[in-house]
């Protein structure tokens, strides 16, 4: 499926980080699935990216194995809750893991010329911050 | 309050026993080996959407495989060749639908299923038809289904009851297992359980370094430590110290009478060391997987089913005896 290209003056875009170990987590499964569930799927697939962030391999896996069982996961979990934004798999590790696994939101707002992170779940004034902040 | 504290619990129970595995120090010696694992089936790949993240497992006697995925939230079934045969379930808040799928055990005619947020045992046949759902006054941290109308039941409990509960298919508690210890703090109390074949419970402490095998329900034959007996390690998260190491994530026993013990991170090799035991406890051997697993699942036909590939494979083991 193409992805639409990011139109910042149209509202903020916004990272969605998600660490593998959130997918043994029922709270933080929970968490992320409460935030998709308040995007609407248009801003989903025109304001949102997805980024997997990786721990390092366990025993009898490789990172490559560790990619790949991420993807998977995510797809099983993204086909069941009908999640749209794209995925992107941080295989450099470029992003940092929060110390508790779990999810986090970063807010592009280019407007103020800054980054900032909220950790999931979202207090609903957060939540609200966030909607209006991509343009709902 | 008291029910988001246990929903909060169970959350914690399915990272703690569920999720990957930290290593620590090891502390065994075991005597010269008798059994050893041959790997006779594999289901789901890396690269095919058969499983996701496989939590509760059931086999039933011709050998058919139930699993729970918390992934897509389904309750899927396989041949004894690894065929796929079945799946019902998928998310949501109806009858047979999952939130949060957890544990799975079978009996003859059904399959008990549970859901995090669910406080109950979901009832399926084996055609994967939802038929009920077995209230209970508390969130279930493990199961066993010991016949098609008795199920063993280990409930969150904050300062409630301390004792596995034997229900039978209404809900309705017919006998209890009382005498779990209960040592101060979260979770402390939490176990694994299983039969062991022979009318009596098989029990491992998750967050202490202790197995138990009870006769009945009222006479316990004996309890051991395997990794020195020390106390986990807590750690205060949201002003609650919760534990932040496993002793032992799962126990069975086969038809011989020989009992598996899966080690959590207090083993050598965390999640996939499993310590064979005799009937009085004595250490046989360390059988280790080459994958962490949650589940060390054993069948009627004395076959082993783990984990592999972070919970997208199952594994089937052959257990040789020498």
């Amino acid at each position: 499926m193409p992805v639409p290209p990011l139109e910042p003056e149209k509202g903020g875009e916004c990272l969605v980080l998600i660490d593998l170990d959130a997918f043994y987590c029922g709270l933080c499964l929970e968490a992320l699935l409460s935030f998709c569930r308040a995007l609407p799927a248009s801003l989903q697939e025109t304001r949102v990216r997805g980024i997997l962030l990786h721990r390092p391999a366990a025993a009898g896996l490789t990172d490559a194995d560790l990619v790949r069982i991420a993807r998977k996961k995510w797809e099983g979990f993204r086909r069941a809750n009908d999640i749209r934004f794209p995925i992107l798999s941080d295989e450099a590790r470029i992003f940092m893991r929060p110390e508790n696994s779990g999810a986090s939101v970063v807010l592009l707002d280019v407007p103020r010329g800054e980054v900032r992170m909220l950790f999931l779940p979202l207090k609903p004034k957060e939540l609200a911050e966030v909607l209006r902040f991509l343009g709902q | 309050m008291v029910l988001p504290k246990l929903m909060f619990a169970a959350a914690v129970l399915a990272v703690l026993a569920v999720g990957p595995d930290a290593s620590l120090a090891p502390t065994f010696h075991p005597p010269k080996a008798v059994l050893s694992l041959r790997e006779n089936l594999s289901i789901g790949r890396l690269d095919d959407d058969v499983l996701y993240q496989w939590t509760g497992l059931a086999v039933d006697r011709a050998g058919n495989i139930y699993v729970l995925d918390m992934m897509d939230d389904l309750l899927k079934k396989f041949d004894a060749n690894g065929n796929a045969v079945g799946r019902a379930g998928g998310k949501g808040q109806g009858p047979g639908e999952f939130l949060a799928p957890r544990l799975l055990d079978c009996s003859d005619r059904f399959l008990f299923a549970t859901d995090q947020n669910v406080m109950g045992i979901m009832v399926f046949n084996h055609d994967l038809e939802y038929l009920r759902l077995i209230r209970t006054p508390f969130p279930v941290s493990h199961l066993a289904a010991l016949s098609d109308d008795r199920i063993a039941v280990k409930g969150l409990s904050l300062e409630g009851e301390n004792a596995i509960l034997i229900l039978d298919g209404e809900g309705k508690v017919v006998r209890r297992l009382v005498s779990l210890d209960r040592k101060p703090g979260w979770l402390q109390d939490s176990v694994s359980f299983a039969s062991d074949g022979r009318g009596g419970f098989l029990i491992a402490y998750l967050f202490q370094d202790r197995v138990e095998r009870w006769s009945d329900t009222s006479t316990r034959v004996w309890a051991k430590a395997y990794f020195g007996g020390e106390p986990v390690a807590t750690e205060k998260i949201g002003g609650f110290a919760l534990p932040t190491e496993t002793c032992f994530k799962d126990v069975s026993a086969d038809s011989r009478g020989f009992i598996y013990v899966l080690g959590g991170n207090r083993a050598k090799h965390p999640g996939r060391d499993i310590i064979v035991l005799d009937s009085g406890g004595s250490l046989i051997q360390v059988l280790t997987l080459p994958e962490p697993s949650h589940c060390a699942y054993i069948d009627r036909q004395d076959r082993l089913y783990v984990r592999g590939n972070d919970g997208m494979t199952i594994r089937r083991y052959e257990i040789r005896y020498e």
